[in-house]
């Protein structure tokens, strides 16, 4: 963490940079369900498989908290994006058994 | 947090929140909004983003015509923007009953100012050009509708809140009420006592609950909606597209994102299933076939606040002067919150909202006058 700058990104699939957040948490948004939802990192594709922990790293150092005591978002299915069609294929192959 | 307010108001979503910004705009600013857990964590923040005036009850007709006006010019006025679009709802009609029975609706939303009409298949096709014409007979069009991102409607007005000095605290639960007499109630929270004049109920799925500390009993059923996004796309879609519970729209991140009912009525929790996810996908792309190769992001569910006639309750408890609810919104709360936000400020700082807002008061229940909408989505 010691080369971050401005410039380091934390969220690639949304393209938020370290300082976005830290901007996020001095203006108050000191916890991970909020800083989440207002900066808006870990909404991509990836589903926050990179930027969650480092964010919640930059969250630990910006408020003086160990990492343990930092609540990480509820993760959402399914793990991986799948095709809408896959569902829907799925739903006709269960209708002909 | 002070140890007493004029007026304190329970629930960070956009109800609250809307409350107590319009509150402070007119002046009213001993003011605070009492969140259990984080702004926008309950019901706000897991919908859907639609914004329509398209309903069948005279009442919620009028309600949402002007809270589309107040939509349309929200973001200059709270100075952050809250992504509002007005992309219009397309509901997909696919039996001649159907399309008759929207007609009569039609005519029925014209006559209170809500410009809806019926439109062929071609005219739904150059609105939304994915469309399969092949799965439905006539749309109902009203090009006023629309979304906002709600995350951001929720920091937009707690910000603008702040500004005029109202108090917001967030993981403050409260567990108890009491009232020793007309405009005096205790306010029992995890961060200590507050004594108050007024006492909003803006709790969204907890309403009834916080109703129940004063004797209040809201006559609520919480259903479980389901909902999803996809990965983000270029924009392509236009309308929020309806057809009977299905729904979907995208937004100005260029996700979709939408559900359809899965009958979960009387839900004690909010998991996701799979079989909503094979329900969605079957139904959305069968009204827009491409869909199919789009890869689903995420799922999540919500409470729908259902009162027995899909209508919320606002305003005073008649037997108990300055305790005010704003809840049950069987489904349409954020599109709401806006206008629920107005009036009720009216309500508290000067008696009387702009808007007629009695048809919605509690007392409907005891005398039997229900309400009537048809148009419950999801």
């Amino acid at each position: 963490m010691s080369s971050e700058d401005e410039k380091t990104i934390v969220c690639r699939c949304e393209d938020i940079s370290a300082q976005e957040i830290i901007d996020a948490i001095h203006k108050g948004y000191t916890d991970m369900e909020s800083l989440k939802r207002y900066v808006k990192f870990g909404l991509g594709p990836c589903q926050g498989k990179t930027c969650i922990l480092l964010a919640a790293q930059i969250l630990a150092r910006e408020t003086g908290q160990s990492l343990g005591q930092i609540m990480t978002p509820t993760t959402r299915p399914p793990v991986d994006p799948v095709p809408l069609g896959f569902f829907a294929k799925g739903k006709e192959a269960d209708d002909e058994k | 947090m002070k140890s007493s307010y004029d007026c304190v108001i329970i629930g960070g979503g956009v109800s609250g929140l809307a409350i107590a910004y319009e509150l402070g705009k007119r002046g009213y600013r001993d003011v605070a909004v009492l969140e259990e857990a984080y702004l926008g964590s309950g019901s706000t923040g897991r919908c859907g983003s639609g914004i329509r005036a398209q309903f069948t009850s005279a009442d919620q007709i009028v309600l949402l015509r002007e809270a589309e006006s107040i939509w349309a010019q929200l973001s200059e006025e709270l100075e952050y923007d809250i992504h509002f679009k007005a992309c219009g709802y397309l509901f997909l009609w696919d039996t001649p009953e159907l399309v008759e029975k929207a007609r009569q609706n039609v005519a029925f939303q014209n006559s209170h100012g809500v410009m809806s009409r019926i439109i062929d298949r071609q005219e739904a096709k150059e609105i939304c050009p994915s469309l399969n014409t092949d799965s439905f007979l006539a749309g109902q069009w009203y090009d006023k509708d629309g979304m906002a991102f709600p995350f951001d409607t929720v920091t937009g007005y707690a910000q603008a809140a702040r500004r005029l000095g109202v108090d917001i605290m967030t993981s403050t639960r409260v567990f108890q009420l009491e009232t020793t007499g007309t405009h005096t109630f205790t306010v029992h929270t995890t961060q200590g006592n507050i004594e108050t004049k007024n006492v909003v109920n803006a709790a969204g799925p907890e309403a009834k609950s916080i109703a129940a500390m004063l004797g209040v009993e809201l006559p609520y059923r919480l259903d479980k909606h389901q909902i999803m996004a996809t990965e983000p796309l270029e924009q392509f879609l236009g309308p929020m597209l309806v057809k009977d519970a299905l729904y979907y729209l995208q937004t100005h991140r260029g996700n979709v994102v939408g559900g359809t009912d899965t009958g979960d009525k009387n839900a004690t929790n909010i998991d996701s299933t799979f079989d909503f996810l094979t329900k969605f996908a079957r139904e959305a792309t069968e009204i827009v076939p491409r869909l199919a190769g789009v890869k689903l992001m995420r799922q999540w569910a919500g409470y729908y606040v259902m009162s027995p006639d899909a209508h919320p309750v606002l305003g005073p408890i008649d037997e108990i002067p300055g305790f005010f609810q704003a809840s049950g919104y069987s489904g349409h709360g954020f599109m709401m919150g806006p206008i629920v936000g107005r009036l009720l400020a009216e309500y508290i700082a000067d008696g009387k909202p702009s808007i007629d807002i009695e048809h919605y008061n509690f007392r409907r229940f005891a005398r039997g006058e229900l309400l009537t909408e048809k148009a419950v989505i999801g």
